[in-house]
């Protein structure tokens, strides 16, 4: 069993916006642009939604010539479960933003 | 490799080894970043993601640890003057539930905060407990600054809620009430009890300059100033009262907060 808690705002933007596509495997950098989070802010959520199983996460099989494979993101069933219910009863302001806007908060 | 990378290599190292593959995607990320500056910027959010571990109950521990540490430290000081009074049985009889009450409404909140299933992450920990050490630092600097200590409990309980405020705004930001509260309340917890020590501390063993004459001009100076030292005191133990009810509203707000299980 894992634990969870009410997600922040920031939180439910990387929910949402993974839940956006759930079977599309995303990059952290890309991902992070796309809610507006800085690394300091988004790696700390992926982190704890990987600790609590909400979080799977794989490694490119076909990295880019030269460059090392990047880990890659999706929600697991618990994870879009949990985005659904985040979704459901979260204000308008904690949506994820289409312009990358940095914040600087986890 | 670039500088950035061999940064990042480097402080790779301080995470724990189950984190080992968090470090590597980041490290992977990094190289995937083109611009210099973003890269730098990249760079600087996962040095504080090194920093701050998430998920690590080390923070939390070590912040009880300290608050216990600072309680038990104050049960003996007050058990101590108890048992050197001329009539200890009689003060544990008239004082001892008030001060039973009083730890353990301090303790139900520090151990409420810092608990596993808390809200509060490590940089709420962090806030709270960084700015009311500031409260009580600012208060030490006030008093040696412009000696004696004030008689009056009024500034230090604006210092308390300045101190407070400010936690909450660098807890809130971007928008986390909950955070916010949590910060604040525990930065006035720790303020107002820090500040009750700090002027015991002086009132015992202070300079006789930073000791506010409050007894009668018409006895010797030294029995002015002796007297003065036990009556300093008194004020603030509305202070620590204070601390003890924001210190029961910081356990409920951080109850309040538990997270939730999922299967």
């Amino acid at each position: 069993m894992t634990r969870s808690r009410r997600p922040s705002p920031q939180t439910v933007a990387v929910l949402s916006a993974l839940a956006a596509d759930p079977s599309r495997w995303r990059h952290g950098y890309d991902l992070g642009q796309e809610v507006g989070l800085k690394a300091g802010s988004l790696y700390p959520i992926l982190i704890r939604l990987s600790d609590r199983g909400l979080l799977e996460s794989s490694w490119e099989t076909e990295p880019e010539q030269g460059r090392p494979a990047r880990h890659l993101y999706r929600l697991t069933d618990a994870g879009l479960a949990l985005a659904a219910e985040a979704a459901s009863s979260t204000e308008p302001a904690a949506q994820p933003r289409q312009a990358p806007q940095p914040r600087g908060a986890w | 490799m670039n500088p950035s990378d061999r940064l990042l290599s480097a402080a790779l190292r301080a995470l724990p080894r189950e984190r080992d593959e968090w470090g590597r995607a980041m490290r992977a990320e990094l190289t995937a970043v083109d611009s210099g500056a973003e890269r730098w910027r990249f760079l600087l959010g996962c040095l504080r993601v090194i920093m701050l571990r998430p998920g690590d109950a080390w923070t939390a521990r070590l912040v009880r640890l300290a608050c216990c540490g600072v309680l038990a430290g104050t049960v003996a000081g007050i058990v101590a003057g108890i048992a050197s009074s001329a009539n200890p049985g009689q003060k544990l009889r008239e004082g001892g539930w008030i001060l039973t009450l009083l730890i353990g409404t301090y303790l139900f909140g520090f151990l409420a905060v810092t608990s596993r299933r808390c809200a509060a992450t490590t940089r709420v920990l962090l806030i709270g407990g960084g700015a009311g050490l500031a409260i009580v630092a600012a208060a030490a600097v006030l008093m040696f600054a412009a000696p004696p200590v004030p008689r009056s409990v009024g500034p230090a309980v604006l210092l308390v809620a300045l101190g407070a405020l400010g936690a909450a705004a660098l807890a809130q930001r971007p928008h986390d009430d909950r955070a916010a509260a949590l910060a604040g309340l525990f930065a006035a917890t720790v303020g107002a009890l820090g500040i009750v020590i700090l002027v015991d501390v002086i009132a015992s063993a202070g300079p006789a300059d930073l000791i506010p004459l409050v007894v009668p001009v018409t006895l010797p100076p030294a029995v002015q100033v002796s007297e003065s030292r036990i009556e300093l005191v008194d004020p603030y133990i509305a202070l620590l009262f204070l601390g003890a009810l924001v210190s029961g509203f910081l356990g409920a707000a951080a109850l309040g907060t538990r997270r939730r299980t999922y299967s």
